[in-house]
């Protein structure tokens, strides 16, 4: 193994560290590093208006809302993979990305009736607010359904989950076609994913429900390492699995949901990243999830900064590199599955 | 008249900031192909250092650097360009590029973008504001104004009003049709026609029922959409066009799509143009 | 005194009852081996005692309180169970998998502690040879012997608390004869020390080796509970496996053998 398994995390650290940092200076308006220490006071090169403001403005928020997003993603990843015991689960299992999905577009395509009532410093908020609140709705009726007598199976969880996606997917649709050129646009790009239009007062509240509601993962690592064994041995050795369950999908579905609201739904980070982290460090729990968050971080970041360099002075939309990046990965995955069942 | 004045008054308060931008030398980016027209037509090209993709015309324009698709801006792409003052139109987004632009200390002027003749007179009025043309910007304005005028006189005198459907992306599924506050409901209203589709803003999909419905009597598209389908005749392949008025009739009209739709310096020239096709009688005064 | 205790208890699944008036009490310092024929109820007298079932009637009861009232965790640090089959979903090493058995003493017991624990049940039984390697590669035997040192595990963590019950759903099932005996011994040695612990065996000899007390469960009814020399008559073996059993002595031991 080229990785240390004696301290991992700080190499994870390192290396997140410098995919933000590599992230803050490229793009269509290159910063150069001597730029970036003078931006923190590091340096006493001088910073014209524009680098200043391009890096405090537009560079700093994307970076930053890009780590959060691509962390919780992974982190989120790897405890429904532990929820569910299974390796191809992926965040969006319960609904939470069909859900903001359909919330979005229903502001994007229905909204300018209502958002005659809204206030006009609310309304860059309205949507985002709306694909929280949709992902948060949706996972909570899949619980709901799969819930009986305080005992939620994961089986049916998973069903449920796919029944209400299925079910976002027709709504969304069905908006799709009433929607003008403008609106399929704006649409289409949120439902693809990006971190274009981050600004700090767009993400703000998303990051705080992130930083209550990923870290608050952390200290279950020995209670998901426990369900490897199966719900019933878990339960034998001490842990309450309906409870867990409770919290897992709490979590999980906030911070989704809220990584929703910053960026659009961005597919494959949640799936590929715990699989990466489990090959190179093994499958406990106090090393995945901050690793995983670590390089679900980094990855996000630099997948970010390469969509804003592409095709400059365009954008590809990040679910896009994500997929190309993911969807391979994911085949080869269950190759490898597939020759080690013996299928 | 009123109307003119207020607007012009909006809009020198929006730009009278930028007044003091003139000591420096301006660095100008502009969203929108009728903006860019302008700018040309007012001499002011040398101010320019990026434009959209929309900025067809003049084809000197093409070679400027690109900033992107107008709806579909990314700040770093304008910023990259280190632009001192950035005019788009309404269209111009996503809404978050522009505050970004903001935010990172750009000036941001955004021009109201009705489809009719006024808000042309606006957008040549602030843009002569801004790059310092004000006596070109006057004279452009004068000259239009005299074009519109005899166009107006002209169509006074005719008696019809010809329904006019105007499509686009024709090559798969149903056509779209310009609704209401389009640009092409906008220029077919100064040519003095009718919009044969009414009761929806904005581009929809026309069922072959609601094509033969509109009666129209001419058909408009873009050349870029004649190029794709292969010829004018092509249009008229499909068969609920072919039961129109329009369609039995053979009055299928093409034109270049910012000439016609763009709502720049071009706009008496397109409307003239138009006219002439749906008023036959107009061809023959001089 | 101290007990795991069914009082009466019936299991449904549905309208069918699955176990019926079943009252048994383990003490510690006994072990006693459950047999029956295939379908007869033993796993789910063994889950009930554990406390994964919900009972149509009666109660099970730890030291005299019902096993409802206790949380998880508690119940954790007063029974271990070993399950007929076990899976593991992810990649962790044999020596994790024991690990995991002291879940319930995490706040209570040092890194140090833990290893040494574990260290010594994997070498309790035998599983110390590939104990770094991963679980999921381990044939069905050595996944047993790591199941066993996790539940072993579980029941040395604390040796000052109460005593333990330890309950093994067929736990030699799938080990050869010397390990077999191996495992059944380690179960002894622990209700030496104060254990009480229940065994489902379908291995007639080693229940009689073993236990000190037999169990027999048919159709859900529990119709025989008694010292293993005097319960496990032949006769009575023959009618409830429906198939002719016989003792056989051969010095100090004895077998029973089933020639069909």
């Amino acid at each position: 193994m080229a990785v240390s398994r004696r301290r991992p995390i700080p190499l994870f650290a390192l290396a997140a560290a410098m995919s933000v940092v590599a992230g803050l200076c490229i793009g269509a308006f290159p910063v150069g590093i001597d730029q970036l220490l003078a931006a923190v006071g590091l340096s006493s090169t001088p910073l014209d208006g524009t680098t200043s403001a391009v890096l405090y403005a537009i560079r700093a928020p994307r970076v930053l809302a890009a780590f959060c997003v691509g962390a919780a993603l992974a982190a989120g990843g790897a405890a429904m993979q532990s929820l569910f015991r299974n390796p191809l689960a992926d965040p969006g299992l319960l609904g939470v990305s069909g859900g903001a999905a359909l919330a979005a577009v229903s502001v994007i395509v229905l909204g300018e009736r209502v958002l005659h009532f809204v206030p006009p410093e609310a309304r860059p908020w309205c949507l985002p607010a709306a694909a929280f609140l949709g992902g948060l709705v949706t996972t909570l009726a899949v619980y709901r359904i799969a819930a009986r007598n305080g005992e939620a199976l994961v089986g049916t969880l998973l069903l449920a989950g796919i029944a209400l996606n299925a079910i976002a997917s027709a709504g969304i649709g069905m908006l799709v076609f009433v929607a003008d050129d403008q609106q399929l646009r704006t649409l289409i790009f949120w439902t693809m994913g990006g971190f274009g239009g981050v600004t700090w007062t767009a993400i703000l509240p998303a990051l705080l429900v992130l930083a209550v509601s990923v870290p608050a993962l952390l200290p279950a690592a020995h209670l998901l390492d426990a369900l490897a064994l199966g719900e019933r041995e878990a339960g034998h050795i001490g842990v309450d699995v309906e409870r867990l369950k409770r919290r897992l999908v709490t979590l999980v579905a906030l911070a989704v949901g809220a990584s929703v609201a910053i960026s659009g739904v961005v597919g494959f980070v949640g799936l590929v990243t715990p699989h990466i982290v489990r090959l190179l460090l093994g499958p406990a729990h106090r090393t995945l999830l901050p690793a995983a968050a670590l390089f679900g971080g980094g990855f996000v970041v630099l997948a970010d900064a390469l969509a804003r360099t592409i095709v400059t002075p365009a954008e590809l939309p990040i679910g896009v590199l994500t997929a190309l990046v993911g969807g391979p990965f994911f085949l080869w995955l269950l190759a490898g599955r597939a020759a080690r069942d013996g299928l | 008249m009123k109307r003119r004045l207020i607007l012009g008054l909006a809009l020198a308060t929006a730009v009278a900031p930028s007044a003091s931008a003139q000591d420096k030398p301006i660095r100008l980016v502009t969203v929108g192909g009728a903006l860019t027209e302008i700018v040309y037509a007012l001499g002011a090209e040398s101010q320019l250092v990026g434009v959209d993709t929309t900025s067809l015309y003049p084809p000197a324009a093409r070679s400027l650097p690109q900033v992107g698709y107008m709806r579909a801006l990314s700040a770093e792409g304008v910023l990259s360009l280190k632009p001192s003052l950035v005019v788009a139109t309404t269209a111009a987004g996503p809404a978050t590029t522009l505050d970004q632009l903001r935010a990172a200390g750009i000036e941001t002027i955004v021009l109201p973008d009705r489809y009719d003749y006024d808000s042309v007179i606006a957008k040549v009025e602030a843009l002569g504001r801004i790059t310092g043309k004000e006596s070109q910007a006057a004279e452009m304005i004068a000259r239009g104004r005299a074009d519109m005028d005899k166009l107006q006189a002209g169509l006074a005198g005719t008696h019809t009003r010809p329904r006019v459907l105007f499509l686009l992306a024709m090559g798969s599924g149903a056509p779209q049709a310009a609704g209401q506050n389009t640009a092409a409901d906008g220029i077919i209203q100064l040519a003095g026609g009718v919009n044969a589709v009414e009761g929806y803003t904005g581009y929809r999909p026309l069922t072959p029922e609601a094509v033969i419905a509109s009666r129209a009597d001419y058909i408009v598209v873009t050349q870029q959409t004649v190029d794709q389908l292969g010829g004018l005749e092509a249009i008229l392949d499909q068969p609920s066009l072919r039961q129109t008025p329009a369609g039995r009739a053979g009055k299928v009209l093409s034109f270049d799509t910012m000439l016609l739709l763009g709502f720049g310096p071009r706009t008496p020239q397109a409307a003239r143009q138009l006219a002439a096709a749906l008023h036959p009688e107009l061809a023959a005064a001089p | 005194m101290s007990a795991l205790e069914a009082a009466g208890i019936e299991v449904r699944a549905g309208a069918r009852s699955l176990i019926a008036g079943v009252s048994l009490r383990l003490q510690p310092g006994e072990v006693v081996a459950v047999i029956g024929p295939n379908g007869a109820g033993k796993s789910t007298l063994l889950g009930a005692l554990a406390g994964d079932r919900a009972l149509a009637a009666g109660q099970v009861l730890l030291d005299g309180k019902p096993l409802k009232s206790l949380t998880r965790l508690l119940l954790a640090r007063r029974r271990a169970v070993m399950p007929q089959h076990s899976s593991l979903a992810f990649d962790f090493t044999a020596r994790d998998v024991v690990a995991l058995g002291l879940l319930a003493h995490r706040d209570r017991l040092s890194k140090q502690a833990v290893q040494a624990i574990v260290e010594a049940c994997l070498s309790e039984t035998e599983a110390l040879a590939f104990a770094g390697r991963s679980y999921t590669l381990l044939s069905g035997g050595e996944r047993q012997r790591v199941q066993l040192a996790r539940v072993l595990a579980q029941c040395d963590a604390d040796p000052t608390a109460p005593p333990m019950f330890l309950l093994l759903d067929e736990p030699i099932a799938g080990l050869d004869l010397a390990h077999q005996h191996a495992a059944l011994a380690s179960a002894c040695r622990r209700a030496d020390r104060g254990l009480g612990v229940l065994a489902v065996l379908h291995d007639l000899n080693m229940a009689s080796r073993y236990a000190d007390r037999i169990a027999i469960l048919e159709g859900g009814r529990l119709t025989a509970l008694g010292p293993t020399e005097t319960t496990l008559d032949p006769q009575r073996l023959s009618a409830v496996f429906a198939t002719p059993i016989l003792r056989v002595e051969s010095g100090d031991a004895h077998a029973f053998i089933s020639p069909g």
